[in-house]
């Protein structure tokens, strides 16, 4: 299913945001980030997953199925702060439904991994005695 | 002296002089001639069916292992396809709340279940193919699964559909090579 101009056009600006760094993102496991953020006065949090799908292909006649990389995003309201565990999934956008929107949260996935990749290297290099 | 040799040459004369089938001893030796004919001729029989009986045994033996070799591996096709059964059930478990740490356990009941049952027949030629295919599928649920091993234990409620969302895939694509498992099982037992 397309997703609406307005959803991308919402994308581009979070893909903006991880760019001038006014969006944090932390790993939530390796395949998996997480973005921390507030919807009027209760928390909200919105998750970014690579995810690989088995697609069945035509290969010279034959079905064959392959790895085809997909990504998810998902915004959660946490109405209640106190227990970080109960969380209300408001909008899921699937990869898998439209390539336009796939190739963007693509981007934004490389962005995020990229960043994720410097501050890893940053804290290694901090490990290392001075000079 | 000479009249004992005289005599005994008139007999052999007379002897000779004679028919063979005149002489008893003649009749003595022909009936035991017959008579071990006949024992050798129900010997001959008896031997004769001894050996076709003991050929038709053998037959029936191998037919009788083969009968129960093909009802060995039919009641083992037929437990196989029990456990197999079971899978798919357990393949439901994965809700969109499931926990890394419950999912591992799942999958790893789940390898291990379909291991077992399909390993038999890893060199079975028309099944070779479809177990590598749920053998790759199932190292593709474990690589999935390692891929949202969280870092810490809050990290688990962080992203809480991440391990249903890598996973959804795969557990479907081990259920539809499960299902075409049972039917190749299923031909195997008609």
């Amino acid at each position: 299913m397309p997703q609406s101009p307005e959803m991308i056009e919402w994308l581009n600006q979070v893909i903006k945001g991880t760019e001038s760094g006014s969006i944090k993102w932390k790993s939530a496991n390796p395949t998996t980030f997480a973005w921390d953020t507030r919807t009027g006065q209760s928390p909200a949090r919105v998750v970014l997953q690579r995810v690989e799908r088995m697609e069945n292909v035509v290969v010279a006649g034959r079905m064959t199925s392959r790895k085809v990389p997909n990504f998810l995003l998902q915004a959660i309201q946490i109405p209640n702060p106190q227990q970080p565990g109960q969380q209300i999934p408001v909008v899921t956008i699937t990869g898998a439904d439209d390539p336009e929107m796939n190739a963007q949260l693509g981007k934004l996935y490389g962005l995020v991994m990229g960043v994720a990749g410097r501050e890893h290297i940053e804290f290694l290099k901090s490990l290392l005695p001075s000079k | 002296m000479q009249v004992g040799v005289q005599s005994h040459f008139d007999l052999v004369i007379g002897l000779l002089q004679t028919e063979f089938w005149r002489h008893w001893d003649f009749w003595i030796s022909q009936i035991f001639a017959v008579i071990g004919i006949v024992v050798s001729g129900f010997g001959l029989k008896y031997a004769i069916r001894a050996f076709t009986e003991a050929q038709l045994a053998k037959n029936a033996a191998e037919q009788a292992k083969i009968a129960a070799t093909t009802a060995g591996r039919t009641v083992k096709l037929q437990s196989v396809m029990i456990e197999l059964g079971e899978v798919p059930r357990k393949l439901e478990q994965l809700g969109p709340e499931i926990l890394f740490e419950d999912a591992r356990n799942l999958l790893n009941e789940v390898s291990w279940r379909i291991i077992r049952a399909t390993t038999p027949f890893m060199d079975d030629a028309p099944l070779k193919s479809k177990i590598g295919a749920i053998r790759a599928a199932l190292e593709e649920a474990e690589s999935a699964l390692n891929g949202v091993k969280p870092s810490g234990p809050q990290d688990a409620t962080e992203a809480p559909r991440a391990t249903y969302n890598a996973l959804e895939s795969s557990f479907s694509a081990i259920g539809n090579v499960i299902h075409e498992l049972q039917g190749l099982f299923e031909k195997q037992i008609m």
